[in-house]
């Protein structure tokens, strides 16, 4: 069972990245993907009903963390650096939406809109960090001044942006089709360094005896990223952008798979005891990929003048 | 000061900032959930504007408990590792729960209820509310349990040094989490009932002469409020029989004058005064709402406007009679995190700065965003039920040029 719910927690953070990373690549790209003023607002406007539901694979996650692995939890403790500018950024880029729309005036548009990119930036280069000192181990990441392994969550951090910033871009051309052009014309932008970058950084974590020590065959899911990437980059070459999104989509869940697939073997001595908590939550889970699924085929629709907004 | 004081100070602002918004979201769920199930039966326009109006307050309100809640939810693990490590499996199970199986299913539901006016069919529409409300509830069920555990830990055995569940059952019927509950439902419903009574009692005075939706507004806040004054005033008091044996030294403190004998652990004496507030409110609001029941008569109470003055200036009290209720819980409890098991004093191993620089940029957001988001509350009660935000499409904003206009929600 310790392993099932292992794979639960992949689950969620995979599920997060995936759905969520669309709001953070929306957040990150929202200047250039569409012109201040109505055109923005529709762009949030595809984020929008999605928004809540999407960031609560990771509220999920953290909860099943605290619940079924707490040892775990602790190592958040041990990577506060990563954490807490992450979490900072996480409550910005909330209020950023939450708050845009409610006053007509532009000033506080282009300071809502500022908190909402701003925070999606921090909080994907933070997750970037989180992963790299994974990676390389949380106790030595503690003292990320070394020089020596302090750089590889650092091009992690990087890698991620430019990764989330790519599905953003190809997600938003799917969604939004006012802003769709500049999108896909972002998307084919992107894909390429997201991806070289990618492919450095996981190669580049190689050389790092910290990475070497604590690899297992989940790593070379890793590859996946670039992969993804350079797939949705042909998609979208020939307007198959659905297809692209696949692509981004698989780039996006690779490395937290990659970095957690290697640490399941942890987590399962991490694991508590409660053979009751773990079966309720396994017991839910099913309920909850309904529920989702539900509310994607409710607003599957792209964003027209009929779609409802709020931000 | 040392790095638990710094922690508590982040803690206890986060959760009450957390608890302002949350109380208001678990009090004003089921007055919309009333107000929309009576448009779906009638069809009629004003429940419909009650509806979206009390519903966007809610729905704005609502973001900043999202968004306080994440902050608290991760101290637990970044802060409290002292409770992580002896509790976390015992502590952590009800907040587990709560995420998977209610507030992943609130925020959906919610999403869709945001979003889904007009495209949905009007009762799936209500449904997915009542979905919202009844998860609400449940989400507030586990977080008391979890509270519960912290106040009389229950249900537990300790193996070296590392508490394990032995009877979920006995978490979840912890009388500190089901009395706590009996008290905190109706004051929710309470302060819900307050709010919408003060806000009405705004407009009325504003406008006596346009009442159709302020004034069954009003008279939904006044018997609400009023009921749940009383039983929460009841539930409090009831709570001390328990309390009494499990947590003599909280008792001693919130009442000097008990014949409770001396403890070797006692809480700061200062909570008696958050507990004298609470405990006043509450038997004033059980008079004030006493005297307003003849005013629900007819149109009795358009046009009184001291009265209604009155009811405005009260909307105040209950959050911070809800937040002494608070203080008198978490402070009594001291010097414990866990009754009797773990001390504050040893529930965290941070290092003082690394706390400082959390609680410096944890504390600015939070009280920041709130205060921004309390004045964006206070511009849309005072707009009143016109250019309402919620079920707005986008076309309904933009200018013509952009796109053709469609039939709109007003």
């Amino acid at each position: 069972m310790d392993i099932a719910l292992s794979a639960l927690l992949l689950v969620l953070l995979a599920g997060w990245f995936v759905l969520d990373g669309y709001g953070l690549g929306t957040g990150i790209l929202l200047r250039p993907l569409a012109p201040a003023g109505w055109p923005r607002r529709r762009v949030i406007t595809g984020v929008a009903p999605v928004l809540l539901a999407n960031e609560m694979w990771l509220v999920a996650a953290a909860g099943l963390l605290a619940g079924v692995f707490p040892g775990a939890e602790r190592t958040l403790a041990a990577a506060y650096p990563a954490v807490v500018p992450g979490l900072a950024a996480w409550v910005l880029r909330d209020a950023g939406l939450w708050l845009r729309g409610r006053r007509e005036s532009l000033r506080w548009h282009r300071f809502w809109e500022s908190a909402y990119t701003g925070g999606s930036i921090v909080f994907g280069f933070s997750w970037g960090l989180l992963l790299g000192d994974l990676a390389v181990g949380l106790p030595a990441a503690a003292g990320l001044g070394d020089l020596a392994v302090g750089w590889f969550p650092i091009a992690c951090g990087v890698a991620v942006v430019l990764l989330l910033a790519a599905h953003g871009a190809v997600f938003t051309a799917v969604r939004v089709p006012s802003a769709a052009d500049r999108a896909r014309a972002l998307a084919a932008r992107l894909t390429v360094p997201a991806a070289a970058v990618t492919a450095a950084v996981a190669l580049a974590g190689l050389l790092l005896p910290a990475v070497r020590d604590r690899l297992a065959p989940a790593a070379v899911l890793v590859l996946f990223a670039p992969a993804g990437l350079l797939l949705a980059r042909r998609c979208l070459a020939r307007g198959r952008t659905r297809a692209a999104l696949a692509g981004t989509s698989v780039a996006a869940a690779a490395p937290v798979l990659a970095v957690l697939g290697c640490a399941v073997p942890t987590l399962v001595r991490l694991a508590g005891e409660s053979t009751a908590v773990g079966v309720a939550l396994l017991a839910v889970a099913p309920v909850v990929l309904a529920h989702q699924a539900l509310l994607w085929w409710l607003f599957r629709r792209p964003v027209t003048d009929r779609t409802v907004a709020f931000f | 000061m040392s790095a638990v004081d710094l922690a508590r100070a982040q803690f206890a602002l986060t959760a009450t900032v957390h608890f302002l918004f949350v109380v208001l979201t678990l009090g004003l769920t089921p007055l919309i959930a009333v107000m929309q199930t009576r448009y779906v039966l009638t069809g009629r326009a004003v429940h419909l504007a009650m509806t979206r109006y009390w519903g966007q307050l809610y729905v704005v309100n609502y973001g900043l408990g999202i968004v306080t809640g994440l902050v608290m939810e991760f101290q637990f693990g970044l802060a409290w590792t002292g409770v992580n490590r002896v509790a976390g499996q015992v502590f952590g199970a009800p907040l587990a729960l709560e995420t998977m199986v209610a507030f992943f299913a609130e925020a959906t539901f919610l999403g869709i209820w945001i979003f889904g006016w007009g495209a949905l069919p009007k009762v799936a529409h209500l449904v997915s509310f009542y979905l919202v409300t009844i998860t609400a509830y449940a989400s507030a069920v586990f977080i008391m349990v979890a509270n519960g555990f912290l106040q009389h830990p229950v249900g537990y055995v300790l193996r070296g040094g590392e508490a394990r569940i032995t009877d979920l059952g006995a978490l979840f019927t912890n009388p500190e989490a089901v009395g706590a509950l009996r008290h905190l439902v109706p004051a929710a419903l309470m302060l819900g009932g307050m709010v919408v009574a003060g806000i009405s009692a705004w407009h009325l005075r504003k406008r006596p002469d346009d009442t159709d939706v302020f004034l069954r507004s009003w008279r939904i806040g006044v018997v609400v409020g009023v009921v749940g004054a009383f039983l929460t005033f009841l539930f409090g008091w009831a709570q001390l029989d328990y309390l009494r044996l499990d947590q003599p030294g909280k008792v001693a403190a919130m009442v000097p004058s008990s014949d409770t004998a001396p403890v070797a652990d006692r809480p700061p004496g200062w909570i008696a005064g958050p507990f004298l507030f609470m405990e006043q409110f509450g038997e004033f609001s059980t008079y004030l709402g006493l005297f307003l029941l003849p005013f629900l008569i007819r149109r009795w109470v358009v046009r009184r406007r001291i009265l209604l003055a009155v009811m405005t200036w009260w909307i105040p009290l209950p959050f911070v009679a809800v937040v002494c209720g608070w203080l008198v819980r978490e402070i009594g409890r001291q010097p414990w995190v866990i009754f009797g098991v773990l001390r504050t004093a040893d529930a965290t191993d941070l290092s003082t700065t690394q706390v400082a620089v959390s609680l410096a940029v944890f504390g600015t957001v939070v009280v920041g965003l709130a205060v921004t988001n309390w004045l964006v509350l206070l511009t849309l009660a005072r707009r009143g039920p016109y250019r309402m935000a919620l079920g707005r499409t986008l076309g309904a904003d933009e200018p013509a040029a952009l796109s053709p206009r469609s039939p709109q929600w007003t």
